[in-house]
């Protein structure tokens, strides 16, 4: 659904992303794991077009991603970052319907998805009357999920969806994702630095490190059968709580 | 500033415009039921702009062609059947009443006379007595000499030292397809003026008595002390160099004679305080002031059309002694009679017409402000109104697109702020009269100023609004997928409105100030009574401009709390 082909770029001179292939099947998920910088977002990005790569080519659906159709493009993708990246200025069911009101969607069709995704996201509906800062940080995501999720999209970008939330919302949000993603059986890229969180959302898992796939595999080959010592280190950084109890 | 609008606000009627004040120009026209507040082109462009409102979509472009087609229009007005004669005039007394008269009497002839009350300063007037948009004002043989048509020569005759020729002015006007009636009869120059008591003890009489007496203290107007034809030249000529003259503004230069404070001043010869402040001229028996004949400059067209108009200016030649014009600049400045009222009675019955209360000093002032900032808000308030919401519509229609390109196009952009940051620097009266040539006097190039003003902030704000927008909500609407244009409407410019509409404000506080200098290019609003007083040195008068313009920028501020209730959106304003 999602493929990178020997895809380069470099900002300011500095290698961001060396030469990677990379793909992702449809209904196949994916997180996208690795310390600050690793160029896990701006993967991300190139699928969207809001990145373009150097050398080698970005394909959506098996179309290559051009100028020409990156916004039919981004109309198949649904993208949520940290935080839900709400607009101030629109409720939150006025952020979810914005891009279905303006593909000229009728307002009984856009009105019924509001209701199926506020179900399937397990947002109470009374809240979408409501403006982004009156909502709590958990029942932002919810909404940017909806948004993400309004035109039935093929694939799902997750940047960080996690990343601003505490610990009990967190886990919530975790289990509706998981429930959410095998639902609608989507492409989903997830990029997260928690190695349970991928392993939990995702069925396989690519570390990054400096523009490069170290390894890409399920939580087990990554314990198992490490490629790369950095693998060991960055899994053995994620401290369980038997860890901290003994 | 205040020196600034000075200079233009009391343009003398000897035509040595702008470079200092002088001090005897209109009484405040709320007195004189017949003045009309603004002149016929003015009015006209007024009720074109006044629609404007309602087509948000024209932009500049049409307000050009609104200014040609309102100019086009007034000229097609003249094609009709009965003789018209429009008057131009001046803005001080002086000008008014002698402008009325050549109406009345022009109305006498069977004429449809109308007057363009005080249009401005000479080149003003000139310019449009040229173009065409009027056909006679009042004007003196020396400024023609001096500022219009300066190759005429002056002839040294016995009398006056540079007694400009007639004929020759005849001559040099031709080409511009004007002509000069013969003279009204008053010379109104530069004389110098000492206290009645002290002229009585001294036995003062001319200037050359003066010399003998260098213990007189001297007050000279600014323009005066600086002049050759000023006191420098008349020093040279009648030897005064044993007085050392105090400079003073020249409105007060009148009550430092009267407080004793001073003895001798420097005066035009048909001020009508002369004889309110009981003064004597002191005869310039050397002949060193140059002549100032009153004469009435016509389009000689007009005389070919309308040959009536010939009796007009034989009526008016030689009628008016210095005395005379003192007379009637008393009653219309210090007694407050209507300028058409002073016009006729004296056609009526020259000589019969003495100004009666020059000992009514100005009293009751409370009162009298308060009236008269009711009168000048009704008077003036849908004018300066006009002008304001006129050129801030197009402020904004311009700017906001112009913030948008600033910010689209960031090498464009600087070039964009800093060009309008630039034209924010250019002084106010300097800009209005900058689009003079252009678009010749009236709201028109007020408006365009207006609007020149209205943008710096505008643009500024647009571009600081749509800047500040966090680039992950720029993220956000790019990841949606919607287009250049859409992510601009439902997303950048409703972010960016909250700054967008400070903006604005900004900009019509500013204009509601800056429309106050419009008057000083004919354009009406609560500058006329600023202006006015401020030529008169006459703080109740400035007042009446002043306090509703205030009130105005309060009103406006009021406004955009209102608007910006309804325009930024409710998700934007309750975070606040």
């Amino acid at each position: 659904m999602v493929r990178f082909e020997a895809v380069e770029k470099s900002f300011e001179g500095r290698v961001v992303i060396h030469e990677t292939t990379l793909e992702v099947g449809v209904g196949e998920r994916l997180a996208l794991i690795g310390p600050s910088g690793c160029g896990k977002s701006t993967l991300l990005r190139m699928i969207l077009g809001m990145v373009k790569p150097d050398r080698g080519l970005v394909r959506v659906g098996g179309e290559r991603v051009t100028d020409a159709n990156v916004r039919a493009v981004r109309r198949r993708i649904g993208y949520v970052i940290q935080d839900g990246g709400l607009f101030p200025h629109l409720t939150a069911e006025d952020n979810v319907i914005l891009v279905a009101r303006l593909s000229g969607l009728s307002r009984v069709e856009i009105a019924a998805r509001v209701h199926e995704l506020a179900d399937l996201a397990r947002l109470p509906r009374s809240l979408l009357h409501r403006f982004p800062r009156s909502l709590s940080g958990g029942e932002r995501q919810r909404v940017g999920l909806m948004r993400a999720l309004m035109l039935d999209p093929d694939v799902l970008l997750l940047d960080e969806p996690l990343g601003a939330l505490d610990p009990i919302i967190r886990a919530q949000l975790q289990e509706d994702l998981r429930e959410v993603f095998c639902a609608l059986k989507k492409s989903v890229i997830v990029v997260t630095h928690d190695m349970g969180e991928a392993g939990y959302l995702a069925e396989s898992i690519a570390v990054m490190r400096a523009g490069k796939v170290l390894q890409r595999g399920d939580v087990r080959a990554l314990t198992g059968t490490p490629a790369d010592p950095f693998i060991t280190e960055f899994v053995s950084a994620q401290r369980s709580l038997a860890e901290a109890v003994r | 500033m205040r020196a600034c609008l000075l200079a233009v606000a009391s343009e003398s009627r000897l035509g040595r415009s702008a470079r200092s004040p002088r001090k005897r120009t209109l009484l405040y026209v709320r007195r004189h039921r017949s003045a009309q507040p603004t002149h016929r082109f003015a009015q006209q462009a007024g009720k074109h702009a006044l629609r404007l409102p309602q087509k948000l979509c024209l932009c500049m472009l049409a307000l050009l062609l609104l200014a040609t087609a309102s100019t086009v229009h007034a000229r097609g007005a003249d094609q009709a059947e009965q003789p018209k004669v429009r008057v131009g005039s001046k803005r001080f007394v002086e000008s008014y009443i002698l402008a009325e008269m050549v109406a009345e009497l022009a109305r006498q002839q069977g004429m449809m006379a109308s007057h363009d009350l005080g249009l401005g300063g000479t080149a003003v007037v000139f310019r449009a007595i040229e173009d065409g948009e009027i056909d006679a004002y009042p004007e003196y043989t020396g400024t023609l000499a001096e500022t219009i048509v300066p190759t005429v020569p002056t002839v040294p005759d016995g009398r006056r030292s540079s007694q400009v020729d007639l004929t020759s002015l005849r001559r040099a006007l031709a080409p511009h397809g004007l002509s000069l009636s013969d003279p009204i009869g008053f010379d109104d120059t530069y004389a110098l003026a000492v206290r009645r008591d002290v002229a009585t003890k001294l036995g003062l009489r001319t200037v050359t008595d003066l010399a003998s007496h260098g213990e007189l203290r001297v007050a000279l107007s600014h323009e005066f002390a600086g002049r050759n034809d000023g006191w420098p030249g008349l020093s040279a000529r009648y030897g005064l160099g044993a007085f050392t003259p105090r400079l003073l503004d020249h409105a007060l230069a009148y009550e430092a004679v009267s407080r004793a404070s001073a003895d001798v001043i420097d005066v035009y010869t048909t001020d009508a305080k002369i004889a309110r402040y009981n003064l004597v001229i002191l005869d310039d028996d050397r002949a060193f002031f140059p002549s100032y004949s009153a004469v009435v400059v016509y389009r000689t067209k007009l005389l070919q059309h309308t040959p009536n108009f010939g009796r007009v200016l034989d009526r008016l030649s030689g009628s008016i002694d210095a005395e005379t014009m003192r007379r009637l600049n008393a009653r219309a400045e210090l007694d407050g009679v209507a300028f058409d009222r002073v016009a006729k009675d004296f056609l009526a019955a020259p000589g019969s017409h003495s100004s009666t209360s020059f000992s009514a000093a100005p009293s009751a002032m409370p009162a009298r402000l308060a009236l008269g900032t009711w009168a000048v808000i009704l008077r003036h308030g849908p004018r300066h109104v006009m002008l304001v919401a006129i050129s801030l519509l197009f402020a904004t229609l311009l700017g906001v697109p112009l913030g948008i390109l600033a910010h689209a196009r960031p090498r464009l952009g600087v070039a964009l702020l800093g060009t309008a940051g630039v034209v924010q620097t250019i002084p106010s009266l300097a800009l209005f009269c900058f689009f003079i040539p252009a678009f010749g006097i009236g709201p028109v190039p007020a408006l365009l100023a207006l609007m020149l003003y209205g943008l710096l902030p505008i643009v500024r704000n647009t571009h600081a609004g749509l800047a500040s927008i966090p680039a992950e909500l720029r993220e956000a609407a790019l990841a949606l997928g919607l287009s250049t244009r859409e992510r601009l409407v439902h997303v950048e410019l409703p972010l960016a409105s909250r700054t967008i509409i400070a903006g604005i404000k900004t900009s019509a506080v500013v204009a509601v100030g800056s429309a106050t200098i419009a008057a000083f290019i004919g354009a009406g609003g609560f500058g006329e009574p600023i202006s006015t007083g401020l030529s008169l040195n006459d703080v109740p008068t400035i007042l009446e401009g002043a306090i509703p313009a205030a009130l105005l920028a309060l009103v406006v501020q009021g406004l955009f709390a209102i608007a910006e209730c309804v325009i930024v959106p409710r998700g934007l304003r309750e975070a606040r």
